[in-house]
C-alpha cells in the first residue's frame, strides 16, 4: 500500500504528453469526458434544465417521455431538471472539500516527510488511527453534531480526507528529499523553504493529483450518501442523493424515480475513478507495464 | 511471535486513546448552547435541570479532566445514558450489535467469495475476455453506491417479486434460514462493492507474485500451471489480501449504517440515525466509539492472522 515512487522529474510538456496518453487509453478518455461534461453541466445548469428544480409540471409520477426524459417525481417535479441542477450542489461540495483537504494535507505531508525522524513516526501513528475510522459513520456523526448545511458538509468531508492527502504527500517527499538534485541545492546554500517549493513540490504533485481525482469520486459518494440519509443537502434543494432517497417513498409507482438519480451518481463517480486511474497509469509507468 | 502480538496489542493503546478523544470532541462541537440543543429552551432556562444535564455529561469540569473521567467510565462499560430510551447506552448497543454483526459477516463472506476467485481468475487469464469483463465488473462495483444497489434491490423486488421479502429482520436464533434469506439482500448490496475492491486488489497481488523469480523456478521445474498457482503463488498472494480485508472492515461498517436504513434493519446504523433525529447525543457518541473500536480490533486480528501465516512478519 506504499505510495509509488515517481522517478522522472516532471516533464516540461506534461499537458501535451498527458493528452497523447489519454487519446491512446479509452478508459482515461471516457473518465476525462465524463468529468468535463459534469463540470460544464454544473456551470450551465440553469440554461440546460427545461424546468425549475421545484417547478410543478402538472404531471405527477410521469414515466420518462420526450417532455420529461427522466420522468417526474411524486410532487410533479421534472427529474431531469433536478438532476441537472443537482450537479451544482454535488460538485460544490466535492470540489471545495477536496481542495480544502489538499490545502491543509499537502503542507502537513510535505513538512512531515521533509523533517522525518520522530515527527514523521508521530504523525504516521496519528494517520494510522484516522485511517481505521469508518469514514461515513464519522461524517454522519460530525454532521449530526454540527447540523446539516453545505458549509458543514464541506468541512466534514475535508477533515476526513486531510490524512489521505498528507499520506500520499509524505511518501514521495521522503524519497525525493534524498535525491541528488536536492542535495545539490542544499550544498549551494538553498534554504529549506526554497528547496521545498522549488525542488520537492514539483516532483510530488503527481501522486497528489492522482489522489485528488480519486478523492473527488469519494467526496461525490459521501455527499450523496449523507444527502440520501437526509443529513446532507436539504430538500427541496436538488441533489442526486436527496432525489434517490425521496424516490423510495413511492417506489412501487415508478422505478424511474430512483434509477436516474442513482445512475447519475454512479456515472459521476465512475468518471473521476477512471480519470484517477488513468492519471496514475500515466505518472507511474511501472503499473502501465504491468497491465 | 508472542513479542509481536504484545507489540501489536500495545499499539492498540494509542489507537483507543485517539479514537476515543475524537469521539469525545464530538460532544464539544455542537454549535450554540448544549443544554438548549438537547433539552429545548424551557429546560435550558431551568437552572436545576441545567446543572443536572451538565453534571450528567461531565461538562461542569475542566476539559482534560472531563476526558479522563469520561474515558474511565468507558473502560467500565459505562457509555452514558440514552436521553430517549432512558436506559444505559451500552444496553442499546449490545441489543443491536448481533444484527449489524450478521450483516457485516454475511457481506464480507459474499465479498470474499466473489472477489478472491474472480481476482485470481482475472490475473491468470490476463488480457483475455474473462479478465476484461471481470475488471469492468469490478470498476462498476466500485463506482456504484451501495445505497443505490440496495434501493434497486428493494424497488425491483417490490415491483416484480412481491412474494420475496427483502425488508426487515428475522432474529438468527429464532429462524436461521429465514434470517439468512432475508439478510442476503442487504448483504449482497454491501458485499458487491467490497467484493469489487477485493477483486481488483487480488488481481494485482496475484499478478505481482506471478512475476516473481520463485514462480518462474517452479514453472521451470516443470510443475503444472495449477500446481504453480495453488502451491506457490496463491500462498504469498493472499497475505496482502488478508491485511486489506481488515482495513476494509471500516468501509463495511459505514456501508452497514446506510443499508440498515434502506432495508429497515433495526441494527446499530438505525440506532444512530434515529438518535440523530431525536438528538440523543449519548447514543450517537457511544455507537460511533463502539464501532470505531470494533474496526480497530478487526484490523488487529487481520494483522495477527498475517503474522501467523507469514514468517517474515515476526522479524519486524
Amino acid at each position: 500500500m506504499s505510495a509509488p515512487a515517481f522517478d522522472s522529474p516532471v516533464a516540461k510538456s506534461a499537458g501535451a504528453s498527458f493528452l497523447r496518453h489519454v487519446l491512446r487509453d479509452p478508459a482515461t478518455l471516457s473518465g476525462l469526458l465524463i468529468a468535463s461534461i459534469l463540470v460544464l453541466v454544473a456551470i450551465f445548469a440553469p440554461y440546460i434544465a427545461p424546468y425549475g428544480a421545484n417547478q410543478q409540471t402538472g404531471a405527477m409520477l410521469a414515466t420518462p417521455s420526450w417532455e420529461h426524459p427522466f420522468g417526474t417525481n411524486f410532487q410533479g417535479r421534472d427529474l431531469f431538471s433536478r438532476v441537472i441542477l443537482g450537479s451544482r450542489n454535488s460538485l460544490s461540495v466535492a470540489f471545495p472539500s477536496v481542495m480544502l483537504a489538499v490545502a491543509i494535507g499537502l503542507p502537513i505531508g510535505l513538512l512531515v516527510g521533509y523533517i522525518g525522524g520522530r515527527v514523521d513516526s508521530f504523525f504516521l501513528r496519528i494517520f494510522d488511527i484516522l485511517f481505521a475510522l469508518p469514514a461515513i459513520l464519522f461524517a454522519i456523526a460530525l454532521v449530526a453534531y454540527l447540523g446539516p448545511s453545505l458549509r458543514n458538509l464541506i468541512l466534514t468531508i475535508a477533515i476526513l480526507y486531510i490524512p489521505r492527502v498528507a499520506m500520499v504527500t509524505r511518501g514521495p517527499t521522503l524519497s525525493v528529499k534524498t535525491r541528488e538534485f536536492v542535495l545539490a541545492a542544499t550544498s549551494f546554500g538553498s534554504g529549506s523553504a526554497r528547496i521545498l517549493r522549488k525542488h520537492i513540490l514539483p516532483n510530488i504533485m503527481a501522486p497528489v493529483l492522482v489522489e485528488s481525482s480519486l478523492l473527488l469520486s469519494e467526496a461525490l459518494l459521501t455527499e450523496a450518501a449523507l444527502s440520501f440519509l437526509g443529513l446532507g443537502v436539504q430538500p427541496p434543494n436538488p441533489s442526486w442523493g436527496v432525489d434517490l432517497g425521496k424516490g423510495r417513498q413511492f417506489m412501487e409507482l415508478g422505478a424511474h424515480q430512483v434509477i436516474f438519480p442513482g445512475l447519475t451518481i454512479m456515472i459521476a463517480v465512475l468518471g473521476f475513478n477512471l480519470l484517477g486511474d488513468g492519471l496514475r497509469d500515466y505518472f507511474d509507468p511501472r503499473i502501465r507495464k504491468q497491465r | 511471535m508472542p513479542r509481536y502480538i504484545l507489540r501489536r496489542l500495545l499499539l492498540l493503546i494509542p489507537v483507543i486513546l485517539g479514537v476515543s478523544f475524537l469521539t469525545f470532541i464530538l460532544m464539544r462541537i455542537i454549535p450554540g448552547d448544549i443544554v438548549t440543543n438537547m433539552m429545548g429552551v424551557s429546560a435550558a432556562n431551568n437552572a436545576e435541570v441545567r446543572l443536572k444535564v451538565l453534571a450528567e455529561l461531565g461538562l461542569d469540569r475542566p476539559i482534560l479532566e472531563q476526558y479522563v473521567w469520561w474515558l474511565g467510565r468507558i473502560f467500565q462499560g459505562d457509555f452514558g445514558y440514552s436521553f430517549i430510551h432512558g436506559g444505559p447506552v451500552i444496553e442499546q448497543i449490545l441489543l443491536r450489535l448481533p444484527i449489524t454483526l450478521q450483516l457485516g459477516v454475511m457481506s464480507m463472506m459474499i465479498a470474499i467469495l466473489m472477489g478472491v476467485p474472480l481476482g485470481v481468475l482475472s490475473a491468470v487469464k490476463r488480457g483475455t475476455a474473462i479478465d476484461f469483463s471481470s475488471r469492468l465488473f469490478s470498476l462498476l462495483g466500485i463506482s456504484t453506491p451501495n445505497f443505490f444497489t440496495g434501493t434497486l434491490i428493494v424497488v425491483f423486488g417490490a415491483i416484480y417479486f412481491p412474494s420475496i421479502a427483502t425488508l426487515g429482520y428475522v432474529p438468527f436464533f429464532e429462524d436461521p434460514l429465514a434470517s439468512v434469506s432475508r439478510m442476503i439482500w442487504p448483504a449482497l448490496a454491501l458485499g458487491l462493492g467490497v467484493g469489487a475492491i477485493i477483486l481488483r486488489y487480488t488481481r494485482s497481488s496475484v499478478l505481482e507474485v506471478l512475476g516473481e523469480d520463485y514462480v518462474r523456478t517452479a514453472r521451470a521445474k516443470g510443475l503444472s500451471e495449477t500446481a504453480v498457482l495453488f502451491v506457490h503463488a496463491l500462498k504469498s498472494a493472499l497475505i496482502p489480501i488478508i491485511t486489506a480485508i481488515g482495513i476494509w472492515s471500516a468501509y463495511l461498517v459505514s456501508g452497514a449504517v446506510i443499508l440498515e436504513e434502506v432495508f429497515a434493519i433495526p441494527g446499530l446504523g438505525r440506532l444512530v440515525l434515529s438518535a440523530i433525529e431525536n438528538r440523543d447525543y449519548p447514543i450517537i457518541q457511544g455507537t460511533v466509539l463502539f464501532l470505531s473500536l470494533g474496526v480497530a480490533l478487526v484490523i488487529l486480528v487481520a494483522d495477527l492472522l498475517v503474522a501467523f501465516v507469514d514468517p517474515r512478519v515476526k522479524l519486524a
